[in-house]
Order: structure tokens, then sequence, then C-alpha cells
């Protein structure tokens, strides 16, 4: 059964969660990637420190409408590929002191280690699953330098409800990818040797 | 020939917000291959219920709705540039309507278009074909997945790989393994063999074209699929690399000639959501993704031809009357005659329009109730899917 998660939480809170542990967030987090995250480490965004302290930072570039009244709406929103941000988000985390990453694919030594010293977690999204997770976003309560950052980039405020993800990486060095890594390129290299079956087509044996 | 502008955005539309049967399929079989209960099961079932969510929304099933690529076939009634003109101007309707995400950025400068539309953006490939008719296909490819392919020079000292099939194969096993799970698996892998750098990398993207449940012609290739298709398993990543029993749904290779300095595997990687569709114009008959769509009469025509037959009828009944009072003035009899055969011609024209509308309709209630009840509003729609119009006012969703 996932584990429940509100937010704001609190670093002892986030130390008991474990690599493969199923979760489900609820609460108000902000969305941010590329572009935001060259912005944070360039400058202190006090806003953006409000949106982020003890809640979670999420990779992700959403497709958004506004109805008529003017209120936004997340159409999709899948996480996106957090590696890019390694360069960033051991400094980010440290400065903001956010309480988790929800994104995909993982990320590097240096943001795990940034993890296990501030108390910190990776959460794996589903990716490509934007329907259903533009679903658990319930209400869109701003949106942070829109302007300069267009709508992909912007760091949306969000309050989700039973958002689903896996922590992949955990505030005590451990990490699922690596150890999936490892395990898969044993067997890939076993595969490799045991070589092919099925009959080589040569162009000498016609 | 007409414009093919909205077929080409219905096609964006239903490629963008759902999977190919072949596709679902293959992931509702990684599923049960799974514990119930498992990060594996329960992985799979959020992606079957994330495609439900995405054609009942009509929204786009990822938020990367990635690179367009078209491939078209034209017979000799199409012209190429129109149809350039048409493809384009349909992928300019299709980001507006929030089909797809603003993703053609300027390389130089960061800027996006805004609109999808760039250098080299949509990327369209032309065939001429000798009969007559068009094929469009159309891949959307994400970001996430295209950054994981991988091209290999053999040999490829790193991994063992010579010259030959077992080369090959080791290529697949070791760009697979290195992918994880940052392409979003399982993926489907294409992979071209031989051919220039460039040319290689595109085979490996039209093998992605094919059913995942296809066989290879070529028996040596179809062996091999079916080989790595089951041993890839092993290599037990799982989907979004959390682990578990199914690492790829499919492995597509197709081989072209090389030179013989060069030998060159490329291998693309197809997210698990897999967007593909197909336009198909047969004569007067359009298929999409091999299902017949119903043209259904715009509605201001719909409209105009009401009114035309309304005034027209008062016209002929007016006539009538008239021809009957003033009998004996020739002028205004002849007037009001011609009057009366243009009221009747009218008349008899609304009622077979009106008549093609019912049989419209019946044909159209055959296939679905929504296509029906959206015939009227919507200008063109295949019949199992309701359109985003259709379902904001709640027609049944099939």
């Amino acid at each position: 059964m996932p584990k429940k998660i509100e937010l704001p939480i609190t670093e002892s809170a986030i130390r008991e969660l474990r690599i493969g542990d199923e979760v489900e967030i609820s609460g108000l987090m902000v969305t941010g990637r590329d572009a935001a995250h060259k912005h944070l480490v360039k400058t202190f965004d006090e806003t953006f420190h409000e949106l982020a302290k003890d809640r979670f930072l999420y990779h992700c570039g959403p497709v958004v409408q506004r109805d008529g009244s003017g209120e936004w709406r997340f159409v999709a929103a899948g996480p996106t590929t957090s590696i890019r941000e390694e360069p960033y988000e051991a400094e980010v985390i440290e400065r903001y002191g956010i309480r988790g990453v929800i994104g995909k694919g993982g990320m590097g030594k240096r943001t795990l280690d940034a993890m296990q010293k501030y108390g910190c977690v990776y959460l794996h999204a589903i990716g490509g699953l934007a329907v259903v997770l533009a679903q658990c976003v319930v209400k869109v309560h701003g949106v942070h330098m829109l302007d300069p950052l267009g709508v992909p980039e912007a760091m949306w405020s969000i309050e989700v409800k039973d958002f689903p993800a896996v922590v992949t990486m955990d505030a005590h060095g451990g990490s699922l990818h690596e150890t999936i890594f490892a395990s898969s390129r044993e067997a890939a290299l076993r595969l490799m040797e045991k070589g092919i079956e099925a009959p080589p087509r040569s162009a000498a044996a016609k | 020939m007409a414009s093919v502008r909205p077929l080409v955005l219905e096609l964006i539309r239903h490629t963008s917000s759902g999977l190919p049967e072949d596709v679902l399929d293959a992931l509702a079989r990684a599923r049960d291959r799974e514990e119930p209960g498992s990060r594996a099961y329960s992985t799979f079932e959020r992606m079957i219920q994330n495609v439900e969510a995405a054609r009942e929304a009509s929204a786009p099933i990822c938020q990367d709705t990635g690179t367009l690529i078209f491939y078209v076939d034209y017979g000799p009634d199409y012209s190429p540039h129109q149809l350039e003109r048409d493809i384009v101007g349909a992928v300019r309707d299709a980001t507006k309507k929030a089909y797809l995400r603003p993703n053609a950025v300027d390389s130089i400068t960061g800027e996006n278009s805004g609109d999808n539309v760039g250098v080299g953006s949509p990327y369209i490939h032309f065939h001429p074909r000798r009969t007559k008719g068009l094929r469009i296909r159309l891949m959307m490819k994400g970001g996430g997945c295209e950054n994981v392919g991988a091209q290999y020079s053999l040999p490829d000292t790193s991994i063992g790989a010579g010259r030959d099939l077992d080369g090959v194969r080791r290529c697949i096993i070791d760009a697979v393994q290195k992918a994880q799970g940052y392409g979003c698996a399982p993926g489907t892998i294409g992979v071209g063999v031989g051919g220039d750098r460039v040319t290689s990398y595109m085979e490996s993207k039209e093998q992605l074209f094919r059913r995942i449940d296809d066989k290879n012609p070529d028996p040596t290739l179809a062996a091999l699929e079916e080989e790595l298709t089951e041993s890839l398993q092993q290599l037990g990543i799982g989907p979004m690399g959390f682990g578990g029993k199914t690492t790829v749904l499919g492995v597509k290779i197709g081989a072209r000639h090389r030179v013989p300095a060069s030998f060159f595997v490329s291998v693309s990687y197809m997210c698990w959501a897999y967007r593909r569709g197909e336009l198909e114009i047969k004569g007067d008959k359009v298929y999409l993704s091999g299902r017949r769509m119903i043209p259904a009469e715009p509605r201001r025509r719909t409209a105009a031809s009401t009114t035309a037959a309304r005034t027209a009828k008062k016209a002929a009944a007016r006539a009538t009357k008239k021809s009957a009072r003033v009998g004996s003035s020739t002028k205004k009899s002849k007037g009001a005659a011609a009057n009366k055969a243009k009221g009747t011609a009218a008349a008899k024209k609304a009622k077979s329009t009106a008549a093609a509308k019912k049989a419209a309709a019946k044909s159209a209630t055959k296939k679905s109730t929504a296509a029906k009840k959206g015939a009227a509003k919507t200008r063109l729609k295949a019949a199992p899917i309701p359109s985003r119009r259709a379902s904001a006012t709640k027609l049944p969703v099939l």
C-alpha cells in the first residue's frame, strides 16, 4: 500500500522514507525545470523560497489552459527528465530547504549526497502519465516568473491530491537507480556472452 | 485537391491523445505478467488508466508531445507543396487547441516559436507514388526517449561487437541496458543496421512505424527480434526503471546496404507512450488509423440549406397564389411560373439535402451515437473517438 504524504513535511518524516517506497502526495508544491534551476542558483529567490521550503519541487513543464474566469488548469503534467538539473539541484536543496524532488530518471551523486546531508528524497513519478497526474493537480494557486520563462519553464504553485510516486533516492544514500543499473549491467553482459541463437546470415554461404 | 488541413488536425489530435491498440495490448500483457500489488503492476495499471483518461478528455497522453515526424505517400492527385502548407497549418491549429505543447525551440537563441513551426519543424518526408490517394503517417516522439537513442560504429571493442549479426545484437543489448528507465520504459526498440549515419538512424525510426505484433519478413531478423524481445526482459529494468519483468515491448530491426568501410547500428528508443497514427484517403473515403472517418456536414452550410429550403417553399407558395389570382397577366404569370419552377427546384434540392443528411445520420448511428450527435457540430470525426467538444457537451463516451 502506498504511504500517504502531506505537505509541508518535516526532516524526520523524510528520513523515514526508504528506496522502493510507494507514496501518494497531497498538499502544496511547486514546479521548476531547466530555466528555473538556472535562475535559482544565480540569485536567492524569496518567492520561490516561500513556495518550496519543506515542500517538494516537481520537475515538470505542464500544458496549461486558462478558462473564461482566468483560472489556470493543468491539462497534461507528467515529469520531465531530472538529470538535466544535476549541476544545480544540490545547491537548490541546500538554499531553499526542499524536502523532496519529483521527476523521472533519478539524479546523480552530488544530488544524492545533498539529499543525505540536508534531509531530502527523490520521488520518481511515472513519465508519460500526463493526464492522470494533471488530474491530481486539484488547484493551481499561482505562477511565478511566467513572463520571462514561458509556460513550461515557469514555477507553478500547485495543490495536489494523492499524487503517485516511488522513492528512488532516499536520505540515507540509497539509490534504486544505482542498484538496478548494476544488476541490469550484469544481466546484459551475460546475455552478450551467451551469443546469438539465430543462424548468422553470411554472403559466403549463398 | 481539397485542403487536408482539418484531416491532419484530427490525425494529430487522435495520435496525441491515445495509443494504438497493439501498444495498449502489449502494456496490458506486461501488467498481467507482474504480481498484483507490486510496484511494477501498479505502474502499468496507472499507465493504462492514463491512456483511457486521455482518450476521454481528448488531452495529450504525455505533456511532451514530442518531435512531429510525418511520412507522406502521395499520389498524382496531390501536390506536395499544398500538402506541406496544410500539414504546417494543421500543426499550428493543433498547438492553438492544446493538442500539442509548443515544442520548437530555436537552438541558438533558445526562443520557443510558440506554434511548433520552425526550421525543420515539423519534419515531413515526402514519397511520391503512382496510385492515386494519400497516406500520412505520424509519429510523435518525446524528447526523453529520443535522448537515450544510440549509434554504434562497428567494430566496437568496448562491448566486443564485431561486424556481424552478433555484433548488432550486442549493440542492442548495450543500448537498452544503458537506457535504463530514462526513456520511459518499457520501450519499443527500433534498430537500423547499415546505411550511413543519417539513413541508419532513419531506418531505426521507420521500424517504429511497424505494429508491435507483426513479424519481420526477413527470417534472420525475425528470429533475432523474437529472441531479443524475450531475453531483454532478463535485464529486469521494468516500467520506468523501478524493476520488473518487462523491460521492452518489442524489438524491430531493419537493414540497409552500406559502404564496405562503414558498419553502423542505430538504436531508437520509443517510450511506452508510443504515439503513432495514420491517415489514409482512398477515393472519397477517409481512414484514421484503419477506421473509417465519418465526414459530417459543417453546421453553417446545414443552417444555410435549411433557410434556403424555407425561403424556396414560401416563394413557391406565393407564386402559386399569385398565378391563381392574376392568371390573365402573361407577363406576371410568366414571372410567377419561372419563380415557381425555381422554387420547386430549390425545394427539391433542400429535400434531397435533408434526405442525405438523414442517411448520413443513420449510418453514423450504426457506428456510434457520439458521432451522430456530434455530426452537426464537428466537422470531421472518427466514429469511435469522442472529440473534445463532444465530451464537453456530455455526449456518451465510447
